[in-house]
């Protein structure tokens, strides 16, 4: 039952939410909802172990062999605990950041939530492609209404970005779906199929792209920053924490484990790909002068190592990625909750304007330090042993030839990642205070108990990871398993 | 005899007598439009619920009219969309001086499209074809002052006319080479033989100018925008809807053996349809020019799914037709009531219609989402279905170039959405008060697009009839 509340609790607050009144109503009640969720999550990861709780499955276009089949796997559980936790980070950091028409956005955003959850859950493609595609849609009108002045173009390119991708996919997940024995979308009929490489690569490259474009992994990457800038805060941590992580769990659900040939063959050029975007991306990051491009382009760089590792096939790596996923979301939050408190206090994002904080806003600098520290994967912080997995695990990849090649290569983004947030912090936060930065206050109440409880999760699981590790080493395995390539190997 | 007739034929039964109950009343004592339109709306009613009982498979007149469960259900999702539109069209009816005959001309167009649905013979088919023909000409005249209504019943007259000649031909043709015209008898006789094809190619076109396939869709941009909303929507949902069901039955049955053949016509054609559909729709800022080019795009894509030939493509353009009752009609039906209050048809005119009409702006909004095909919609299941269908035949450049368009679809589809929600306008459409009968229509098209491609049953049920089991 776990996984359908996780569904249907957002699910159905969203729906009410449009017919709650005052502004103050409707994000009581969005964060009711969201914590309720977050309990739900919860009791799934502790009381509700037993599997019998965690599957469900019923009978939807039986004729066409699809069901309506949901289960929280090790995977699943992290994702949706990401989700769940993350919801009342950004209701809460937001609090006092007023939107018109609030019952509308806070609907939308559960909407969403309902949506996110839907695709980390299924267990058939077809109701995957439907989650997928139903997360999109009220995206779209948040990004469309709320947001900076240029949001309804950026909106357009962002959404026929991601609609080729996924139309693309439903073409890839049709071909899968003729090729399965009896016909069906059953993900355990898609992990059977065998299909020649040349189809496979066919195939990849369908799929690959809606992953790449969402996650985005360069080429696939323009409309990412441009989105950021534009969409309003509570909206960009959603996409940024949560649904980049769409794409790299795609992969690793349902690229990965069901054309295993294919990812083996093309896997070279992915990682090629997602490098070349992660060294361009932190290159473009240095030079930034807008605080939220500089975070999407770091978010840039930090996906692409997750898909190296993916491509690497080995546990570490994988396991580095599942905890990763975590992290980035949490960092990548804290990031946004400290660049809107920056500029709406201050009203403007751009480095070379604003100067001199720590003197102004000591509590607010202690925790954004740590917060960029995180960022950097400094030891002791969460993205340490995540980061550090990632690269053991592409090291000691035995599926390419290039592995040390790969490691170098994104080893170098680690420094540039150093360079940026370091010398972002330098610019913002120490030296001369101007006239803009003369008059700054420290921060409220909520905003700064959210940092802090955020900064606690940064360093639990950085002391700590084994917590999330245990979680998904069964779920690792298994793809791993069904993602080996040995038998295609052999029968050349 | 007798109760055969009564129970086979009963819905044909049921409209006559509907159109001669409406020749009564305006026979009888003189009455307001109002009473005329609930009067006929509870008929359409009953007319609909008809269709849910006694169904039985049989034969009547040495095979001329045949029927079954599944024949049943495609008369009843006309009658479903005629209810519809008759509510849809309440505003804009209520102020006309001629409403029985309006009524009476959809009515014995509808009634054609029955015995089309129903002909087991080439005959009673194109019998039936002229009779839903001829009346929605004069039906499209029906604003009688406008100068651009006459204009679209002509050219809609012409292109019948013309396509009904080339049918006649085709029909001809085929009697020519097999000496027969009963559909159950037709498939033994037809080869690849040349002639057979020539026919089979007339036929193709008779069939293709209906529901506006390219290169036979030129009349159509222009007539949808002459005709009153009315009978365009009747045009665009019931009429297109009809000459589908019969050519998917037409095409899947008598010419199964010459399938290679117009396996790589309708390969063609679809493509062609979706492309050009597609392309016209991105550039139109007339409403009604809009929704003829998007639908001419939707009926390529339902090519794509009779190129399955299989019992899932007959399946899938059936639940398509259903959805897209849902979807168009909702969007004709909230252009209807803006029209007929506001004189307003321009996408333009639309700018920032959501600060003064919320509730009409969501209705419009789901039933482009919905024909668009973006989940939760109902559309996302028909579109999905078609191409699924059309991939039963391993062509993947089809459903490929498919999938591309409908990202341009989306695009426009999109464009509206935008123009409602987002951009700023000084004097957007003043509020409207919808009366009850459109807004009671809106609810259930809502429905319609929310629950039937959420609840399976709907798919299953047609997919059982279909294979009749």
């Amino acid at each position: 039952m776990v996984p359908v509340l996780l569904i249907l609790i957002p699910l159905l607050a969203g729906i009410a939410s449009f017919f709650t009144g005052s502004e103050k109503t409707a994000r009581f009640w969005a964060l009711l909802a969201s914590l309720f969720t977050l309990l739900v999550s919860i009791l799934g990861l502790t009381i509700l172990k037993d599997p019998s709780y965690l599957a469900f499955e019923t009978s939807w276009l039986g004729s066409l062999g699809s069901s309506f089949s949901v289960k929280l796997d090790g995977m699943g559980q992290i994702l949706c605990l990401l989700t769940a936790i993350s919801y009342p980070i950004i209701l809460l950091a937001t609090w006092h950041t007023p939107h018109k028409k609030a019952n509308n956005f806070f609907g939308l955003m559960l909407l969403t939530q309902a949506g996110l959850m839907g695709v980390f859950l299924a267990m058939d493609a077809l109701l995957f492609y439907f989650f997928w595609e139903l997360a999109l849609i009220p995206v779209y009108f948040l990004c469309s209404q709320w947001g900076g002045e240029r949001r309804i173009a950026v909106t357009f390119k962002f959404f026929i970005y991601t609609f080729i991708g996924s139309l693309l996919m439903l073409v890839g997940i049709i071909y899968l779906y003729t090729q399965t024995p009896g016909n069906s979308f059953a993900i355990a009929d898609f992990y059977n199929i065998n299909l020649p490489t040349s189809e496979q690569s066919n195939i990849f490259w369908l799929l690959f792209i809606a992953f790449a474009i969402k996650m985005p992994v360069f080429p696939f990457h323009t409309w990412q920053p441009d989105t950021y800038e534009q969409t309003n805060y509570a909206t960009t941590m959603v996409l940024s924490g949560i649904m980049v992580k769409m794409g790299v769990f795609g992969i690793i659900r349902w690229l990965l484990p069901v054309l295993p040939a294919a990812s083996y063959a093309w896997g070279d050029t992915v990682s090629t790909m997602a490098i070349i975007g992660m060294i361009y991306a932190s290159l473009i990051a240095i030079r930034q002068n807008d605080l939220k491009r500089l975070v999407a382009y770091s978010s840039i760089a930090h996906i692409g190592l997750m898909c190296v590792a993916i491509f690497a096939e080995t546990e570490s790596g994988m396991q580095g990625v599942m905890i990763q996923m975590f992290n980035h979301g949490i960092n990548i939050i804290a990031l946004w909750i400290v660049v809107e408190i920056i500029e709406r206090q201050f009203g403007t994002r751009k480095i070379s304007e604003l100067g001199g904080l720590a003197k102004k806003m000591p509590v607010l600098s202690i925790l954004l330090m740590i917060v960029a520290l995180a960022n950097i994967a400094l030891p002791l912080t969460n993205s340490f042993i995540g980061e550090f997995l990632m690269f053991n695990g592409i090291f000691g990849s035995t599926i390419t030839k290039y592995n040390v090649v790969f490691m170098v290569c994104a080893g170098i983004t680690i420094i540039l990642a150093a360079i940026y947030t370091l010398n972002m912090i330098r610019r913002v936060f120490y030296g001369e205070t101007n006239e803009i930065t003369a008059n700054a206050v420290d921060i409220r109440e909520n905003e700064k108990w959210i940092l802090i409880a955020v900064v606690a999760l940064i360093f639990i699981i950085g002391v700590y990871p084994q917590a999330i590790l245990n979680i998904s080493s069964e779920t690792v395995n298994e793809i791993l398993k069904e993602a080996d390539i040995t038998p295609y190997l052999i029968g050349k | 005899m007798w109760t055969d007739l009564l129970i086979l034929m009963k819905q044909e039964m049921a409209l006559i007598v509907l159109i001669f109950i409406i020749m009564f009343l305006k026979l009888g004592k003189e009455r307001s439009n109002e009473s005329y339109i609930k009067i006929v709306n509870v008929l359409l009613l009953i007319n609909l619920v008809v269709g849910f009982f006694w169904n039985r498979e049989g034969m009547l007149f040495n095979e001329m009219f045949r029927t079954n469960p599944l024949m049943v259900l495609e008369k009843s999702i006309l009658n479903l969309a005629m209810l519809i539109i008759s509510m849809q069209s309440y505003s804009w009816l209520k102020a006309h001086k001629h409403v029985p005959e309006f009524y009476m001309l959809l009515l014995s167009t509808m009634l054609g499209m029955f015995f089309m649905i129903s002909g087991g013979n080439f005959l009673m088919f194109y019998l039936g074809l002229e009779l839903s023909t001829i009346p929605l000409a004069a039906a499209a005249n029906f604003d009688l002052t406008k100068r651009r209504s006459s204009e679209a019943a002509m050219k809609l007259i012409f292109s019948s006319a013309f396509s009904s000649g080339l049918l006649l031909f085709g029909i001809s043709m085929i009697y020519g080479t097999t000496g027969t015209l009963i559909f159950s008898e037709l498939p033994q006789y037809l080869s690849n033989d040349p002639l057979q094809i020539f026919a089979f190619i007339l036929l193709l076109a008779g069939f293709a100018f209906k529901i506006s396939v390219v290169p036979f869709h030129l009349w159509t941009a222009d007539v949808y925008e002459g005709a009153p909303i009315a009978v365009t929507s009747f045009l665009s949902v019931v009429s297109k809807g009809a000459v589908i069901f019969v050519f998917v039955s037409v095409l899947y049955s008598v010419f199964q053996p010459i399938a290679e053949s117009w396996y790589n016509m309708l390969f063609v054609l679809s493509l062609v349809t979706i492309i050009i559909g597609n392309l016209f729709a991105l550039r139109q800022d007339n409403f009604k020019r809009f929704l003829a080019f998007s639908s001419i795009a939707q009926v390529g894509f339902i090519l794509v799914g009779i190129t399955g030939s299989s019992d899932i493509a007959t399946t899938s353009v059936i639940y398509f037709v259903l959805i897209y009752v849902f979807s168009n009609l909702a969007a004709f039906g909230v252009v209807a009531v803006v029209s007929s209050m506001t004189g307003k048809e321009k996408i333009s005119d639309y700018k920032n219609f959501y600060q003064t009409n919320p509730v009409l702006s969501w209705v419009l909004t789901i039933a482009l989402f919905s024909l668009a095909g973006v989940p939760p919609t109902a559309g996302f299941f028909g579109k999905f279905f078609l191409l699924m269908a059309g991939a039963g035949k391993g062509n993947y450049l089809l459903i490929s170039i498919a999938a591309l368009n409908m990202v341009i679809s989306f695009y426009y589809y999109l464009r509206i959405v935008k123009a409602i929600f987002m951009d700023a306008n000084e004097k957007p459409i003043a509020k409207i008060n919808v009366p009850l009968m459109p807004r009671l229509a809106f609810y259930v098209c809502i429905a319609g697009i929310l629950l039937v491609g959420l609840i399976s049953w709907f798919y299953d049920h047609i997919f059982a009839l279909v294979t009749g089991s």
